[in-house]
């Protein structure tokens, strides 16, 4: 017998979550991380120059905030000194002849905003949020809970019953609609299509992508709703809060614990062998919190079943992520009116901008005007950067994973492929570029900036496959019962006692720990 | 007492398959057209010079061999002229490299052509034609049914009595695939996929869109195991044959007689009146073969009684434009990568996944695309009779273009009506054809050239010139098309049916949409 009932391999939010959530049902948990500390993509450095704390990969934390993990253990992790940062100005968009518009946690302010950009347009806001309000239980439901399950089952059964078969099928007809769909067909404003077109990226989608109008207006609700948070003093007080919530709820959490492979014996897994030799066993499970590729292809070897390795073999990934950040002297002098304090600015040409950028990535070239989502952490915190500084936080989700050109037919390109430094510094030359031509002085004014290209990111995290962030193409074939694969059931994998959670798995990316939230619950 | 039992408005091959039916059921039937001749996208035409025949819109008439109309009627339709063109080798793509691949009905050719490229794939096309009888069974059941939950529910349930649940789920997720997911999971050479590809750009599917997988699929298998069908003399001797059908049944076809607006009362369809101010009434239907957008507003002026259903016409998505080339040729193209492609039904110019995904963006967002994807038609290879002793004719469909033009890929044409923009376009098609077959300029007799808004003009079912009337996209197919609730012909208004391309199963001209509802209206 061992002294550990689970062992949750890697430590990805969704890891954290569903540690924590074991830990509190008197389960004795072990996190084992390869890396010097936790988090996975949540991680918070002094990158640029001392003072300055970044979030280097997620910082917004709208989905954790309004997901059910956050309402079992926020009290738990506020008492552990978790904070969050809030702006009445979530997000808002810029475009290069200067038009503008802004986001606020108002619903009124936003359907009148959008009323005086095209007369009708901000009405049409109003009764697409409010239904995604009316359709929340459905949504939320089928985005966050276990596909598999009688509960499942039985919400689309009352829904069936509530609204008939036929307006069943209505929501799920109207939840295929591409964002451009959605947006040519409800807003007249170039500008308002623009505010949104951005958003699906960030579901690692593209606006021509089936479900991606769906998604877009699920995140608009949201951002209304809950704004957009970011942690006070950096993402990394969420990793100390949970840590010491884990550890409290007697769980243990060791770094640089390099799982090799899983142990099993009598048909199911039983511990796991560490690169070191190290081997630790478990009375009731072995998770796993990555990707298809590393669990069927690393840690079950050959006693993977075979069926999972074909299909972890085609497994997609989608588009790299690129992240640059900035020290400022000053906060930036946007050429613009109301958008000093946005959370989350996105710079875009509009739908068809983001359309062309994404087409561009998904077909490995580098975006010629890449669509740049601007955060402003200092706005929302001081307490990231010296007093009268600032801090901006770049995120360019269309990043080719492997480079076939330049669709600005500017940029040589590597024979192999693969992002090099120069390559890197000259890509976000573009993106800066972009940013001076909105920002009064900007260049000036930097005190120093630090890029991260797709292979940057995969080489600090082992499961952002080519710099995708998602854990695998968030495409509709990829998604639901075929998440990771369609012999996947609510995480089992085939292997008895072995689970398989992360964003790699339904409800798929995202900060909102579904994954590990869901199994937590059933183990 | 009503004059008719059922009136059609438009009279595509959809409009004249469910007329024939009818009027051998007993029922008194009446087609009104608009334009001078019948067959809406299906129809031939001299126009280029004399003793040239071209194909209008659609060409290709396999759909309608392996009808279930053709089917029960293969007696009737032979009775009234007609005549197939059988093709062995189906369809090919050229490319800019100087090689090309082909599929032609003989596996082995095939297979060969396909192990030149790569041995694992033509390992993987061996499998796949060989297990694609069982598959097609549940494709073709489901494409051939009113849409609904039950024959949903029923094609899930034979899936997974015959396959299990994962291959009842494999199926389900075929259906979601976009093309490039189902390719780059099957083949590994750029030529087979991009060849394969292009069929999902003779709807809306370029190779990253979700619900698209399915066409390269079925179409490539189809064509393998059963070939490729072509109309003798034409695509139009489906028309004449269900004409021919319709008028010996007693049914009545006019043309030059536009519908000006379908008569409603107390919320039932009684007929039509036409723009020459005649009426005509309808005891049992009046069956619209018409896009979506023309019913509220249009057709009926005071809208169908139901604002969702409105709504949704007037939302209906169509797809990105086309353009179509005729030419009257001295010989066929001399295609640079090998003289076995002038013997193919279909020349795609698409050189791959990147560059089709690639011009799809640009046509959604309103631009010429610098590289259209080309699908060259050759019928006289196969068939012909359809030019004078020796000389050909060339079917040139130019896919994905913007109705409205807002700029230039290329940026070298400024952005103008297509009515300016139609023959500089022209040249940008002809140089990229030459390119591939030179000397092709020097061959050219004759030539007409549609432009997305000419089709429009010839026929306003081709909203922006998009020739399959309407987005196949998953959110308008299925139980979506045209739009949930009324996947089964019906409109709000009683006896008003909708027909044709905008309605379930879609484009093609296997004149499904138009046979169940007969069948529905008037028993089998």
């Amino acid at each position: 017998m061992s002294d550990i009932d689970h062992i949750i391999v890697g430590s990805g939010i969704n890891a954290l979550v569903c540690a924590a959530m074991l830990g509190g049902k008197g389960a004795k948990v072990l996190v084992l991380e390869r890396n010097d500390r936790i988090g996975g993509c949540v991680r918070t450095e002094e990158i640029t120059a001392p003072g300055f704390i970044h979030d280097v990969m997620a910082t917004t934390f709208v989905l954790f905030i309004t997901s059910p993990a956050y309402a079992a253990l926020g009290k738990d992790l506020a008492r552990h000194g978790l904070e969050f940062c809030n702006t009445g100005t979530p997000t808002g968009v810029l475009r290069p002849d200067g038009s503008h518009a802004v986001l606020r946690t108002d619903r009124a302010a936003n359907v009148a905003a959008a009323n005086a950009l095209a007369a009708g347009d901000g009405d049409r806001h109003g009764s697409d949020v409010g239904e995604i309000e009316r359709n929340a239980g459905l949504l939320f439901g089928l985005l966050g809970g276990s596909l598999w399950s009688y509960p499942t089952t039985r919400l689309l059964a009352g829904e069936a019953w509530r609204r008939g078969p036929r307006g069943l099928a209505g929501f799920l007809g109207q939840a295929l609609v591409p964002a451009r769909g959605w947006l040519e067909s409800t807003y007249q404003s170039e500008t308002t299509r623009a505010l949104w077109a951005p958003w699906v990226l960030h579901a690692g989608l593209g606006p021509e992508d089936a479900f991606s109008g769906q998604i877009a207006k699920v995140i608009a609700f949201a951002l209304e709703a809950a704004g957009a948070p970011i942690v006070k003093g950096g993402a990394s007080n969420l990793l100390a809060a949970f840590e010491a919530l884990i550890k409290e709820r007697g769980g243990v959490i060791r770094t640089e614990a390099d799982v090799a492979s899983i142990i099993q014996s009598g048909g199911r897994a039983t511990g796991v062998r560490l690169a070191s030799g190290e081997t630790v066993t478990a009375n009731k499970s072995v998770i796993c919190s990555v990707t298809p590729t590393q669990l069927y292809g690393r840690l079950l070897g050959d006693a993977a079943p075979k069926s999972e390795v074909e299909a972890a073999q085609k497994y997609r990934y989608g588009k790299g992520n690129f992240q640059i950040h900035y020290a400022l002297d000053k906060p930036p002098a946007w050429r613009g009116d109301g958008l000093d304090k946005v959370a989350l600015l996105h710079l875009t040409p509009g739908l068809d901008g983001v359309s062309k950028a994404c087409n561009e990535a998904v077909r490995g070239m580098l975006p010629e005007v890449p669509t740049i989502c601007v955060g402003q952490p200092h706005a929302l915190d001081p307490s990231r950067c010296p007093d009268g500084k600032a801090i901006l936080w770049l995120q360019l989700p269309e990043a080719p994973r492997h480079i076939k050109g330049d669709a600005a037919g500017k940029l040589a390109m590597p024979a192999d492929g693969r992002w090099t430094e120069a390559l890197r510094e000259a890509y976000a030359d573009r993106a800066e570029a972009i940013l001076a031509s909105h920002i009064d002085g900007f260049k000036d004014s930097v005190i120093a900036r630090r890029a991260y290209s797709p292979a940057d990111l995969e080489a600090m995290n082992v499961n952002l496959v080519g710099g995708d962030p998602y854990g695998g193409a968030s495409t509709i074939d990829q998604s639901f019962l075929w998440r990771p694969s369609k012999t996947s059931r609510n995480h089992d994998t085939g292997v008895k006692g072995l689970y398989h959670i992360g964003a790699s798995t339904h409800p798929g990316a995202g900060l909102g720990g579904g994954s590990g939230f869901l199994l937590a619950g059933r183990l | 007492m009503s004059e008719f039992d059922a009136i059609f408005v438009g009279a595509g091959h959809n409009s004249l398959a469910c007329a024939a039916h009818l009027a051998l059921n007993g029922w008194k039937t009446a087609i009104f057209e608009r334009s001078e001749t019948i067959g809406g996208a299906v129809q031939t035409r001299e126009f280029t010079l004399p003793g040239f025949k071209h194909d209008f819109g659609a060409m290709n008439l396999s759909l309608f061999a392996g009808s279930a109309f053709h089917k029960k009627y293969a007696n009737e339709l032979k009775t009234h002229g007609l005549e197939f063109a059988p093709v062995a080798d189906c369809f090919a793509s050229a490319f800019p490299d100087g090689r090309w691949f082909g599929v032609s009905n003989d596996l082995e050719k095939t297979a060969s052509r396909m192990a030149a490229f790569s041995a694992a794939d033509a390992a993987t096309w061996r499998r796949l034609v060989a297990a694609f009888p069982a598959e097609a069974e549940h494709l073709f059941r489901l494409l051939g049914s009113p849409m609904g939950g039950r024959v949903l529910a029923g094609t899930a349930w034979n899936l997974w009595r015959k396959k299990g649940f994962a291959g009842a789920l494999d199926t389900g997720r075929l259906l979601m695939s976009s093309p490039r997911s189902w390719l780059e999971e099957n083949f590994e050479s750029p030529h087979v996929r991009a060849t394969l590809a292009t069929w999902g750009m003779h709807l809306d599917f370029a190779p990253d869109i979700a619900g698209g997988a399915v066409f390269p699929y079925l179409e490539s298998m189809a064509n393998q195991c059963f070939g490729m069908v072509l109309g003798k003399g034409g695509a139009d001797t489906i028309i004449r044959a269900l004409s021919g059908m319709v008028t010996a049944a007693g049914g009545k076809i006019a043309t030059g007689a536009e519908v000006a607006e379908i008569t409603v009362a107390a919320g039932k369809a009684t007929g039509v009146r036409l723009a020459s101010g005649e009426t005509h009434t309808a005891s049992k239907a009046v069956i619209a073969g018409v896009a979506p957008g023309a019913l509220p507003g249009r057709l009926l002026p005071d809208g169908s009684g139901d604002a969702g259903f409105d709504t949704a016409m007037k939302k209906f998505r169509h797809a990105p434009g086309t353009m179509m080339i005729h030419l009257a040729l001295d010989d066929l193209p001399d295609w640079r990568a090998g003289a076995d492609l002038r013997q193919f039904a279909y020349v795609h110019l698409s050189p791959s996944l990147d560059a089709m995904s690639r011009t799809y963006q640009q046509a959604m967002s309103g631009m010429l695309p610098d590289e259209p994807v080309l699908v060259v038609g050759q019928p006289t290879a196969i068939d012909p009779s359809r030019a004078p002793e020796g000389k050909h004719v060339l079917w040139v469909q130019v896919r994905m273009l913007p109705a409205e033009i807002l700029g230039d890929a290329a940026g070298t044409i400024a952005p103008a009506h297509w009515d300016e923009v139609r023959e500089h376009y022209a040249e940008r098609v002809l140089d990229i054809i030459e390119s591939y077959a030179p000397g092709l300029r020097q061959k050219i007799l004759g030539r007409a050239v549609f432009s997305p808004l000419d089709l429009e003009r010839e026929n306003p079912n081709l909203v922006g010139g998009d020739q399959i009337c309407g987005s196949h996209h998953l959110a308008q197919n299925f139980l979506f098309r045209p739009a949930r609730g009324f996947a089964r012909w019906n409109t709000p208004v009683t006896n008003l049916h909708l027909t044709g391309a905008a309605t379930w199963p879609g484009a093609g001209t296997g004149a499904a949409s138009g046979y169940m509802l007969a069948q529905q209206l008037g028993g089998r």
